[in-house]
């Protein structure tokens, strides 16, 4: 029984502990030191380029996929009658050209 | 809208813009209520003072995203908590790091000892370290929602609406918490009295 007493009363004053935590004041330089890291962090903040937006970003890379695709497609369509017209005067060049009648014809 | 909410939507449009002068009356406002907060979840000075600059530092990142669903108070009292709980996380991960790694066999010089009882608290008399590092101890081993809402209320000196307010529960549930903690909190300071006596 005297037992339970002293365990209860040191539960208690181990609680009452809390309540006699006093306030602690906050470091005079607190505010000077936060607002130094706020004044880094904005410099830090500030985009090189401001005018270049994320939709501009976005239209920039669209006008650049279509121009490469455009520029790729054009150039493949033309190979083709380059090709053709390179072996055309190739065949001229050694005489190569097919005749109108083949000769087991 | 009234106009305490009206000054209040202004003094965070200026904060939105990183307006030097808000943030300065920010900290003047808030400085000391979000420093008393860290330190009663964490019992030193130097860390929960850093904690306290990693609050105002996420304020003024995020206040963009502030939406305005709750007062600007109780959403910093909200950053805060989080970050107290993150240092307390980060501090209870290294131990157990340590501690496995004796488990491993590799050398590593271990402080076998709790955070909690490396107290450094300057509001703490003298007479009431042992005591303070070995509650702060118990605290430690609670539930998350029950280190909140007790610290909150018995240390920081919250009142309950308040707390309901910071952590989003209805005022029965934080009651019951509150009542969990407590009772947890005495079996486990009981426990330790019956082995020392």
């Amino acid at each position: 029984m005297k037992k339970k007493e002293y365990l209860d009363r040191q539960v208690d004053t181990t609680f009452k502990v809390l309540e006699a935590i006093e306030k602690v004041p906050v470091n005079h330089f607190f505010k000077h030191k936060v607002l130094q890291k706020i004044q880094a962090e904005q410099h830090l903040k500030q985009p090189i380029i401001t005018w270049f937006t994320p939709q501009f970003q976005l239209v920039t890379l669209v006008v650049i996929l279509v121009l490469n695709a455009s520029v790729i497609f054009y150039s493949f369509s033309n190979v083709k009658e380059i090709s053709v017209t390179n072996i055309m005067a190739f065949a001229q060049e050694y005489s190569l050209q097919s005749r109108d009648s083949f000769i087991l014809n | 809208m009234n106009a305490e909410l009206l000054n209040e939507q202004k003094f965070i449009d200026q904060l939105i813009a990183g307006k030097q002068p808000a943030f300065s009356r920010l900290l003047d406002d808030y400085q000391q209520k979000v420093f008393g907060t860290c330190i009663s979840f964490i019992p030193h000075k130097e860390d929960a003072e850093d904690v306290a600059q990693e609050v105002f530092l996420e304020v003024f990142k995020s206040v963009s995203k502030f939406k305005g669903e709750s007062k600007l108070s109780t959403w910093i009292y909200k950053i805060t908590t989080n970050k107290c709980l993150e240092f307390i996380r980060k501090k209870n991960a290294k131990k157990s790091f340590y501690f496995m790694q004796t488990l491993l066999g590799n050398e590593i010089s271990l402080d076998k000892t709790s955070y909690f009882t490396e107290v450094n608290h300057p509001g703490i008399l003298l007479e009431n370290q042992e005591k303070s590092a070995l509650i702060f101890k118990a605290i430690d081993t609670l539930t998350e929602s029950q280190r909140i809402i007790f610290t909150l209320a018995k240390i920081d000196e919250k009142s309950y609406q308040e707390i309901v307010e910071i952590t989003g529960k209805s005022l029965s549930s934080v009651e019951s918490v509150m009542f969990r903690a407590k009772k947890a909190l005495q079996q486990k300071l009981e426990n330790f009295y019956k082995n020392e006596t």
